[in-house]
Parts: C-alpha cells; structure tokens; sequence
C-alpha cells in the first residue's frame, strides 16, 4: 500500500508527508485526540478536530501551532484526501480517514461505539485498510450497560453519604472523568474535581457542553466542605495532607479493567465499576465488518489475540507498532 | 442470587467490620427467608460439594461460545480463575434477576455427576444470570466458594437483623442444622425452654494495677500469675455445657475436648476459667491458642495446641448467683468442689500464691515471666465478683534498633504508615520487627527528608534506607519464631522514641536478646 507506512515513530503517509500520532518530534502530526499516548509535545504543527484543539492546546501548551477541522471537512494534502470523523472515545477524539488514488485507509486511534452523551459517537467508514486498536481484544472484556454503571456510581454514592464516608473516583482527567461527572446525580452532594480535571471541565463548558456543576479542590477547603461529597481525580493524585482531610472516604475505580477482579487500573480502589472509553470484543468486531475493509492492521493492547482470531475468519491481518 | 452476589463482593471488598455488617443487614433487608437460610449457610462457610471440574467448565464455555481453544486460554490467562473465565466469556445471556439463591443452590445440589444433562442444566443456568452473579454460581458449582466472615461478624449482624441476643444466635447458628430442615422462624427467632440455661453472665476482666509497688495489706488480696488472654466463662446448666468467650463468642465448637469434661463437674455450676496452651507439662507460647482459633476447628490443629483449663473463679453454683459472695467465700466452695484428686487431665484448680507480704509479692512479680506469666493478678479477698481486682503486668523491656524499612499506607502512599527496625546478628543487620509510626509532625517531615536522602531501594509500598537512625522500642516478651529470618519474634512492640543522639553501634546483638529467651 502506497498510502501508510508503519514507521517507529508512527503511522506515516507518504505521499501527504504526515504522521498519525507520531511519538517523537516530525514536522507535521495528525492527531486523534489529547490523550498522552498520542497527543505528544515537541511538534512542529498539529492538526486534529476543533472540538479536540482547546483541550490538545491545554495540554502542550499555548504556544503550539495548531491546526483544525470539523468532522467530515476534507483538506488536501498532495492530493491526499484527509478527513477527521467521529471515535466516540471522548470529546473531539478522531478516526483519520486518508483517501489517495481510490484508495481509503481508516486510522481509528481510540474509539468505542457506545454513545456516551459526551462525544460524538463513533461513525463506521467503509474502507480498505483499517488500522484498528486492539485495548481489550479479547471476548472476556463486554461492558455493561453504562446506564447500569452510573445508577451504581450514584447508589454508591448516596450509600457512603450515609455511612458518613467521602467518594473519591479515579479516572483519567481527560474523558473519563468528564463522563463520569456528566452522570452524576448533582442533587446528591457537593462535587470536588482535581485542578487538573476541572480544568479541562472548563474548557469543556466553555464550548457549551453541559456538565453538573463541580469545585476544585483547593487548599483552603476544610473537611466541613467535604460532608457527603463526591471528589474525582486521577489515580495516585490524592495524598498525604489531603486525604487525612477528606478522611473517612472511601476510593471506587471507573475503568474497562474493572472487569475482571484482578484490575490493572487502580487496583487497590476499594470499589470497581465498569466504564471504558474503549470498544469492548464485540465493539472491536463490529467495527472491523462496519469497514469492509480487506486489510486490517491491528496495534495497541492485545495485538496478538485480534491478529490471529481476525486471520481465522479470513482477513488479512498485520500487526503495526 | 443476584443480590446474593452484591453481598459477597460487597463482603469481598469491604474495608472494616462496619461495611460487613452493613452489606449483611442490606441483604437480610430483601432477600426471602428461604434465602436467608442459604445465605447464613454459606456464610458459614459451609458449601454444596462440587458439581464440575474445571475441565468440564470451560468444555461448557467453549460449547457456548464455540471460541476456538487458544482463545479460551488467552481468556483464562487474563481472568484470575475459571469461575471467572467462564463468567465474563458467557455473554449474550439475558439476565432475569428473577432466580433466587435457594432456587440454585436447589439446582446444585440436585446435579448428579452422572447426569448426561448437566451440562445442558448450567448453560440454561449461566443464561439467566449477569456475569456478576455467574462467577459466584461457577464457584459453587466448582467448589471453590469460600466465606471468609468471622462468625463474630455473623452474629453480631444478626442479633442487629433479629433483634434476638447474640448468645443465643451463636449455639443456634453454630449448631447441627441444615437450611433444607429447618426454617429462619425455628433456628434463629423461636424460643426454646434451653435458652435460659445458655445465658452467658458476662466475665468482668480486671483492671490495670496502678500502683507502682504491691498492695500494702498483703493478707487482704490473693494473689495469682497473670498468664494468658483467654479468658472463659464455663456452664454446666441443666445438662447443657456452655463455653463462653469473654467477648462473648460461644466457643464450644472450637473446644470439643472439653466438653466431654461435664462428666466431671458438680451439677449446675458457671465458672470463670483460664485457657492456657499446654502440652507435657509446659506452657506453650500464648499466640499458639490465638492461631488455634483462627483456624478451623480440626483434629489437627487441635492436637497441634492442646489446652489446659485453670479454674479461678465461681460464679454460679445450684442455680443460685455467687457473683455478690467475697471471693473468700467463691473460693473456698470451688475448692471443696474440685478438691477430690480424680479431675481428669486437663483441668486444674489455679493455685493461690504464697504472698504473705510485700517482698513476696514484689518478688513474684518479678519472676513472672520465668514463670511463663506476663505478671500477677491481685484479687481482693472480699470482695464481689468483678469488685477490686486487679493485673499487674511485668514492665515493658525496652531495645535500641535500627531503622532499615518503611511500609507506605496503602491507601495514602504518601504517608508512611510503619517502620521496620533491625538488630545486628554479626556484622549485619537483621530484621526484628514491624511497629505503627504515628509521629508529630516535626518528626515525620524530619524522618521524610532523612529518607529522601538514604533511599537504597524500593520495592512496591516498601522503601529500604541507610541503616543509620536509632528508635527506641517497647516489648512485652519475646518468643522464639520459626517463621521469621530472625528466630525470634517480639511481642507488641511499638516505637518510644527517635533516639537522635544514638548511632548503630548502640544496637545490640540478636544473642544478646536471645540469651534472654524463656524456655524454648
Ligand atoms: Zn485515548
Ligand atoms: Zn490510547
């Protein structure tokens, strides 16, 4: 295929000179989303969604040169046709849709294709090349539905209130937590976010999306102000000082992980509900026959298990970096 | 089941008896009474027996699935057992909330391991269940379902569920009933004429000594070595043998051996009496018993920590209360009750010490721990039961060591919670014991930046530093330990202070602390 090559630095496009998520330094990156793992500094330009571009813009820092386009819109790069459309996996994230030639190759970055009120949910594109992430490829992972996991994130909540215990939630601050705070019930109690998280609440608000009222955790706040109060943060943010503050709580984890009961993520929370900004077995597969697509390339998570269970069912299938 | 299931996760993870006995009052709240039943069943630890091997399981799983078997074992690598596996691999079910506990446990136990359906049974089972309440279901089914609730806990929730006293939930919880028999109303809320007979009258233990010297009117006060932990209270009540905790758990199931000793009491008598871990004519280390009732009533850990009985005290005779009589007057009936020579192995009468003054009494107490005693009871002769009485514990000895470890607070990995403290055994330095760190604050930002600068390494929440700074530690005793680095083990040490001024060539040698070892 003319259109990618699978470079260590990241996935490449020759004829457009781009790089899709690239991990080191390149002149010009495509990227999916803000997260770490793909959203990294050191740039020469960026170009990702608008809906994605203030939170990537927080993260790296106002000086980056930034470029963006809304799903769907279509720039040309060398006669490359390159176009963002919806992952679903949180706000403004992006599959990349390259088309060159009659040929169309689809970069998924993270994705889910459950509608979490938040982001824009996930859209199929028919493709030829498919290059898919592989978080929880395997039938063991199957989410629940998510409306059954913010009603017992809500329960929990109101039964720790009861039992005189502050909630702490991990998540990570981009997406997961603004999902969770989307769900709660704000009738409940006072909600406290990490300063890294409400920051990108902030943001999040100020591009009109709605979200339950939240504070930060600021010094000055005593434990009065935490009687009966949801706090979120990312895992291992709280310590010392604080949480002799906030003391008695109680930790709860929201993840994929906490599916099985030995969970990667946060494996010490007290609590462990199930929400993944991930697509789960079933999400992975469907998404691969929604393309159509001949090739699928499959990187990220468990590569090898996706890469032999597509092969058996008659795709070609290559395992990218 | 489904709730069931909540109940056993909730149960799995909860931090401290609070949240058990919530989880447990939650349930009970909703669940039917037949379910009650199997719940308190299997919280007893009690379980079906198995119905399928794991082999047969994931056959099942595959049938289900139809997944090829790699992708079975990917699945089985990644979950933490089968039950597991084959409760998140059995998707597409549609739970119906509907089933409950007894109805599956009905369904177990019918299963007959030669039953060409029984597959057949547990697919059509796993189809109604979510993955939640599928795991614990596969564990039963796989015998692998364990309760790990103290029955402590279990009555305690209990009583608070029932409103029925706990002393009568223990005997009725821990005695010969099965939730097929009987029912919630007649195991636990009926009442029976035995009650009363089982009324445990509460054992009143005594108070720390004050004084610094012994009391001044030797003649006044009787004077015992102060030995153990394990105080119970004995009935022989109308044919009924009860042996109470002084926290009021009913041990009889843990002590079997005793009660065949009904045999040899006077007919109806309470008496207050010291379980002491015995064997050949020697004490064993105080903690045996406590590992002993930890475990489960065996033969084998019976025999590994066999006990002896000393009676100390009357406090019922002929259905009459002796609790308000001078303990002189207690005594001195107890005494002609046992005074016969034929009291069978395992039960004596404690002996009196001879304490006719002070030196004496100063000088017992000073040899109480050759005596295998942790110090001396002094109780006033004339007084009632539970009046004046009084223990006089050996002082703590104290030890210089050396800090080698810390251990973060798991649940603030900030803070470090306990320090781990060495002593040298030749040119190195060995490891002692563990003690909870609760200092000012001055102290921990000093001790943090001390640690900041000595790290040497760390692994999970445990830092080790430069063997450098010196504490002060307290002990009550010292046992010789096979399971420890170290061959020995202190009893409740804790931290006295940060000795700034001392440096490791204070530290003693371990044979130093050896050579003071008792017996062994
Ligand atoms: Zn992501
Ligand atoms: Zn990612």
């Amino acid at each position: 295929m003319a259109l990618l090559e699978f470079r260590p630095v990241g996935i490449y496009c020759p004829p457009a000179d781009v790089y899709i998520d690239p991990t080191r330094k390149v002149s010009r990156a495509v990227i999916t989303h803000g997260h770490s793992d793909h959203a990294r500094r050191g740039m020469d330009a960026y170009l990702c969604t608008d809906l994605a571009e203030p939170t990537l813009r927080h993260r790296l820092g106002p000086k980056v040169r930034t470029q963006s386009l809304t799903y769907g819109q279509t720039i040309d790069l060398n006669g490359v046709k390159l176009s963002f459309h919806p992952a679903g996996h949180i706000l403004g994230s992006a599959q990349v849709r390259l088309e060159y030639r009659g040929e169309v190759a689809v970069i998924t970055g993270d994705y889910k294709l459950d509608d979490d009120g938040l982001s824009t949910p996930f859209e199929p594109l028919a493709c030829q090349h498919f290059v898919t992430e592989t978080t929880f490829a395997l039938p063991l992972y199957h989410w629940p539905p998510q409306t059954e996991v913010y009603a017992a994130i809500n329960d929990w909540w109101r039964r720790n209130q009861e039992m005189g215990k502050v909630s702490i939630l991990m998540g990570y601050s981009l997406g997961k937590s603004q999902r969770i705070l989307k769900h709660l019930v704000a009738d409940i109690g006072p909600i406290f976010c990490h300063p890294s998280i409400e920051a990108v609440n902030e943001i999040v608000r100020q591009q009109g999306f709605e979200l339950p009222p939240s504070r930060p955790l600021e010094p000055q706040l005593q434990r009065e102000d935490f009687h009966g109060a949801m706090i979120i943060a990312p895992p291992g943010a709280l310590r010392g000082e604080w949480l002799d503050r906030i003391e008695p709580f109680t930790t709860g984890a929201c993840s994929g992980w906490s599916l099985t009961r030995q969970p990667k993520f946060a494996p010490k929370a007290d609590r462990h509900f199930v929400l993944s900004d991930h697509a789960d077995w079933a999400g992975l597969n469907r998404a691969v026959q929604l393309t159509g697509a001949e090739h699928i390339y499959v990187t990220h998570g468990f590569t090898e298990v996706f890469h032999r269970w597509l092969e058996g069912r008659g795709h070609q299938v290559s395992s990218v970096a | 089941m489904r709730d069931f299931a909540d109940l056993c996760y909730d149960l799995e993870r909860a931090l401290d008896d609070r949240d058990r006995h919530e989880a447990l009052l939650r349930y009970w709240q909703h669940a039917d009474s037949l379910d009650r039943m199997w719940s308190l069943w299997l919280l007893l630890d009690h379980r079906p027996p198995r119905r399928a091997s794991a082999q047969e399981v994931m056959e099942w799983v595959s049938e289900w699935t139809g997944y090829p078997d790699w992708l079975l074992a990917e699945s089985r690598e990644v979950a933490s057992d089968v039950a597991e596996t084959a409760a998140l691999l059995v998707v597409g079910a549609s739970p119906t909330y509907t089933c409950t506990l007894h109805e599956w446990l009905d369904l177990l136990l019918a299963l007959q391991l030669k039953d060409p359906d029984r597959s057949a049974r547990v697919l059509e089972a796993w189809q109604e269940m979510d993955a939640q309440e599928r795991y614990w279901f596969n564990r039963l089914l796989l015998g692998t379902y364990r309760s790990k609730l103290s029955v402590t806990t279990l009555v305690r929730a209990l009583a608070a569920h029932t409103g029925r006293p706990a002393y009568t939930l223990w005997y009725r919880l821990l005695g010969d009933w099965s939730p097929a028999e009987t029912d919630w109303q007649t195991l636990l809320l009926e009442r029976r004429a035995a009650d009363q007979w089982q009324r445990p009258l509460g054992l009143i233990l005594p108070q720390r000594w004050t004084s610094a010297g012994p009391p001044e009117v030797p003649s006044a006060w009787r004077v015992d070595w102060w030995r153990g932990e394990h105080q119970v209270e004995l009935q022989w009540r109308a044919g009924n043998l009860n042996l109470w905790s002084a926290s009021g758990a009913w041990w009889n199931p843990h002590f079997p051996e005793l009660l065949t000793l009904a045999d040899h009491l006077p007919e109806s008598v309470v008496l207050q009496a010291e379980l002491l871990p015995f064997r050949a004519g020697h004490f064993l280390p105080p903690q045996r018993l406590a590992e002993r009732l930890a475990k489960k009533p065996r033969k084998k850990n019976r025999e590994a920590c066999p006990v002896l009985l000393l009676l100390t005290d009357l406090l019922e005779y002929r259905g009459e209360d002796w609790r308000s009589r001078p303990l002189s007057e207690r005594w001195a009936t107890l005494q002609t009750l046992f005074a016969h020579p034929t009291l069978p192995d395992g039960i004596v009468l404690a002996e009196a010490l001879p304490a006719s003054s002070t030196a004496e009494i100063q000088r017992l107490h000073r040899e109480a721990s050759a005596a295998s005693a942790r110090g001396l009871v002094l109780r006033s002769r004339g007084a009632a039961y539970g009046e004046m009485q009084y223990y006089w514990p050996l002082p703590d000895r104290e030890l210089l060591a050396t800090l080698l470890y810390l251990t973060r607070d798991e649940r603030n990995p900030a803070r470090f919670k306990q320090l781990s403290f060495g002593v040298w055994k030749g040119e190195t330095l060995i490891t002692i014991c563990k003690c909870n760190y609760e200092p000012e604050a001055s102290e921990y930002d000093a001790l943090l930046a001390f640690v900041s600068d000595h790290t040497i390494e760390r692994f999970g929440p445990v830092v080790s530093v430069k063997a450098q700074l010196v504490f002060r530690l307290a002990y009550r005793d010292l046992q010789p330990s096979r399971r420890r680095k170290s061959g020995l083990e202190l009893i409740e040490p804790r931290i006295l202070r940060w000795e700034k001024a001392a440096s490791t060539t204070d530290v003693p040698q371990i044979r130093e602390l050896l050579r003071g070892l008792v017996g062994s």
